[in-house]
């Protein structure tokens, strides 16, 4: 195959899962852009320069590049996770490799994981074997109401943090944050709400603040900062409510301010759609999990993103899962098709619907040309469960996935007597 | 060893203490039209593929089943019930090994935790039947996704956690209402982290792996003699019956967790040992050799695809999800690939959700391991893989003559899907359940629960 002979020659770098070319120009032929279940694919070939998407379509030459066969496998943009914990957590559970949460009170708002992501983990090969080339990595609840803020990370090297940190401060609210909130829900949001006042405060009288000249603020600066921003619309307000009355109680609370807000979780969200929809206010949800596991989430159904979508609401997916990392994301862009959903609305939910909540839709999430070479090549359809990666191109690289998933899988293929396990 | 001594079940029931086992199976098998499925293409884990065939089904159970057209002469077409299957599959009802539902239900608080008797280490004497909330609405959800048959086990804090039950998934007013008739208990056992962590934190044994064995041990130890205890009974009052001049031996007292290990010694309840890492598994292996029991099913056995040989040599199940990792340490070396390398060992294997998520997609999972096996160029097809979620499971819950695979005098327990079964696209559209049918999306038939009703729910 072409693939393994163009990369014989590049170098591995031990213990790097992810080893890629330089971004030399890169033609794939044959590739199959898809509609959907039933629709008639059309053939073309993609072209990257400089990790940018220059030439799409036919009967353009690969002079000056390296050519790789699509054999009509079907193409589609890097997939998005609108929730993870990637990279911020090795193995759970009695262990110290985790930093999603914060379980201190010296500060709320300022909790930054992504300030931790390991960029070498060894999770993160096996997202890209996924499709996932990007994810929002979110602390998850700790000791607040304010868990921290939740950043898009670029995989598989996540450069420069503040390079598409559109950021977000992520708020548990619902019966979590009620837990963390001297148990009620009333009071969760009455946190939220004094956050903001404060952080009003402190914007509007810096200079106060600075000579210590206006009334003690109970936050600590870094988590004033933070909430500023946020009021100021360079930072997304990402909450996570279920309950439907909650959604409206709470979006309703926030009518004074000018927020940038995010709903996630949102299980019932579609009993009350027209007071998101009217508030130009995108969802990002959990496909899988439709249990009615509390009273906030007795609405739970199966088919929420097909009615949020029929709503005319702006949808993107997230996992969320502990259990299985990033991996089931397009099984639940699958199973949301399975119940209603449109699949290209499917597909959107995991590629431009997330670029657009994070700010980076002008060049990412789409296949155009001047947008980035960020796609997917795949064996088959892109949300099927028997379908797998066949090219994977991130910012004009071709990137061969390595993971210690594979190299475990061939250390134990045959049982036959000869070298001890350890040496093969 | 295992001959030298009767059974405790008999030997009290000799002593006239028990009369008949408690919480015996209330479950009715309802009236149900006698049925032919045709035209449809099945699935029927016996290693059959039949892209176009039928299946007849009376009083419950299979009749017939076949290739290519219906042969009416064997087929009393006048009163039957027929479903059209065109662009359809068929496959035996789903079984889950291992689930909590009904014991963690939802609404999942702690008013609603009954799955873990995490107070001492070994609690061989609870049962799993006995936290079952029969309304949990995850049941109509499993319901959903084709799951006919779920074993219900005790949590893992424990090294021995109780004794598990298997469930028609059925509604019933009780849990005796849902019990499989027939089916044996089972015992829930946890090696690693778990149990070692739970005790650890509160400085009590066990504390450490090593701890974990010895307690099993332990308990077995403690079982064996009091099943030596009970034979001494029960010969003096043999003996008395033949001579009135012996003296009765003072008959023990029971102890309702010890008639839990004895029936493991006697192979009358099945061992389910939750237990991630291949070496532990060896260890466990050992265990049952020293006591003479059998471990029906390693669950959770994330590495089991590094015993593979061993686990087909001593005949012993592997319980394991399609693709979940990195959850815990022990759970580190999950490969996708693990149940289509036992399967190609020659192992078995079973696809298990532990999750009220997951158990209504265990298709999907099948077909991800599936896919994992065919991707390292092995062996391996839907044939294969619809084993793991059907026929294997029935085997590991020994409940495989009954059910578990679309063969004649098997119960009719059915799952028609409005498509490729393995395909992500693909929905349960009818279920059967001894021929009866209990999920219909068409005519919008569905369990509902009574915490459900009036609470809006709607799928």
């Amino acid at each position: 195959m072409m693939l393994r002979r163009v990369l014989c020659g590049a170098v591995l770098l031990p213990l790097l899962h992810v080893s890629s070319l330089f971004a030399d120009d890169v033609v794939i032929a044959n590739v199959k852009v898809y509609e959907g279940p039933g629709s008639e694919p059309e053939v073309i070939a993609i072209r990257s320069s400089e990790g940018v998407i220059t030439e799409w379509g036919r009967g353009f030459s690969a002079a000056g590049a390296f050519l790789y066969p699509g054999n009509e496998g079907y193409v589609t943009p890097g997939f998005i996770d609108s929730g993870s914990i990637l990279g911020i957590a090795e193995a759970e559970r009695n262990t110290y490799a985790e930093d999603q949460t914060y379980e201190g009170k010296s500060f709320s708002a300022a909790f930054d994981p992504g300030m931790a992501f390991n960029r070498y983990s060894s999770a993160i090969p096996l997202s890209l074997e996924e499709g996932v080339t990007r994810v929002l990595v979110r602390p998850d609840l700790g000791e607040q109401v304010l868990a921290g803020q939740a950043r898009l990370l670029t995989l598989p090297n996540a450069p420069e943090l503040s390079d598409e940190d559109a950021g977000v401060l992520f708020v548990y609210l619902g019966e979590s944050g009620r837990n963390k909130a001297g148990k009620s829900r009333a009071a969760a949001l009455q946190y939220l709400l004094t956050a903001l006042n404060e952080a009003q405060v402190f914007a509007s009288k810096r200079r106060d603040y600075e000579r210590n000249r206006i009334r003690e603020l109970s936050l600590p600066l870094a988590d004033l900062e933070v909430l500023a921003s946020v009021l100021e619309g360079r930072r997304k307000l990402g909450l996570y409510i279920d309950a439907a009355a909650e959604i409206e109680n709470v979006l309703n609370a926030l009518d004074e301010y000018a927020l940038d807000i995010v709903l996630f979780g949102a299980r019932e969200a579609w009993k009350v759609t027209e007071a998101i929809s009217s508030r130009d206010i995108p969802v990002v949800i959990n496909v899988l999990d439709n249990r009615p596991s509390r009273f906030e989430r007795l609405g739970a159904r199966r088919d929420l993103a097909a009615q949020l979508h029929e709503a005319g609401i702006t949808i993107a997916f997230m996992t969320e899962d502990q259990y299985s990392e990033t991996r089931m994301l397009k099984q639940a862009a699958g199973v949301a098709v399975a119940h209603g959903l449109p699949w290209q609305a499917a597909i959107d939910a995991i590629t431009i619907n997330p670029a657009k909540i994070w700010g980076i839709a002008d060049r990412v999430g789409s296949l155009e040309i001047g947008k980035e070479a960020t796609f997917v090549v795949w064996d088959g359809d892109p949300l099927e469960l028997t379908s797998s990666v066949k090219y994977l191109v991130v910012k004009g690289e071709m990137i061969e996935i390595e993971n210690r998933q594979k190299l475990l899988r061939d250390r134990y293929r045959s049982f036959e007597k000869g070298k001890p396990f350890v040496y093969r | 060893m295992k001959t030298r001594c009767l059974t405790v079940a008999a030997a009290l029931a000799f002593s006239g203490l028990v009369q008949a086992a408690p919480f015996q199976s209330t479950y009715e098998m309802p009236e149900s039209e006698p049925t032919l499925i045709r035209d449809v293409s099945m699935l029927t884990a016996t290693k059959d593929t039949i892209d176009r065939g039928y299946v007849y089904f009376r009083d419950g159970v299979i009749v017939a089943f076949g290739y290519g057209d219906v042969i009416e002469e064997l087929i009393p077409m006048g009163e039957v019930t027929i479903v059209e299957g065109e662009g359809r599959w068929l496959t035996p009802g789903i079984i889950d090994t291992h689930s909590h539902l009904g014991d963690y239900p939802s609404p999942s608080y702690p008013a609603t935790s009954d799955g873990n008797e995490s107070t001492s280490p070994v609690t061989a004497e609870v049962w799993a039947e006995h936290s079952v909330w029969p309304q949990d609405p995850q049941f109509p959800q499993a319901l959903a996704g084709g799951v006919t048959t779920l074993q219900i086990l005790p949590g893992s804090a424990n090294l021995i956690g109780g004794r598990t039950v298997t469930l028609k998934n059925v509604p019933g007013r009780t849990v005796m209402d849902m019990k499989f008739p027939g089916a044996p208990h089972g015992i829930k056992m946890a090696c690693g982290e778990n149990p070692k962590g739970v005790y650890g934190k509160r400085n009590q044994s066990p504390a450490t792996r090593m701890a974990n064995v010895a307690g099993y041990r332990q308990a077995f130890a403690d079982a064996q003699a009091y099943q030596r205890e009970w034979q001494k009974y029960q010969d003096s009052v043999r003996k008395a019956e033949g001579d009135a001049t012996a003296d009765v031996a003072d008959m023990p007292e029971r102890d309702i967790g010890m008639e839990t290990l004895v029936g493991v010694l006697e192979g009358q309840i099945l061992v389910h040992n939750h237990c991630y890492r291949a070496d532990e598994m060896a260890l466990m292996m050992e265990v049952a050799e020293e006591f003479g029991f059998q471990i029906t099913a390693f669950h959770h056995a994330t590495e089991a695809y590094k015993l593979a040989d061993q686990l087909a040599e001593n005949n012993i199940c592997s319980a394991i999800w399609a693709d979940w990792l990195r959850f815990k340490l022990e759970g580190f070396d999950a490969i996708k690939e693990n149940a289509a390398i036992l399967e190609s060992a020659g192992a078995c294997a079973v696809i298990h959700s532990d999750s009220p998520i997951a158990i209504q997609h265990l298709n999907q999972d099948a077909a991800k391991a599936m896919a994992a096996g065919q991707q390292m160029e092995l062996d391996i097809d839907e044939a294969d893989a619809i084993r793991w979620i059907t026929i294997n499971a029935a085997k590991a819950l020994g409940i495989d003559r009954q059910t578990g695979s679309i063969e004649p005098g098997k119960m009719a327990d059915l799952v028609l899907w409005d498509g490729n079964p393995f395909s992500v696209y693909t929905r349960v559209e009818k279920v059967f359940i001894d021929g009866a049918l209990r999920y219909d999306r068409e005519s919008d038939l569905k369990p509902v629960t009574d915490f459900e009703l009036g609470h809006r729910r709607m799928e």
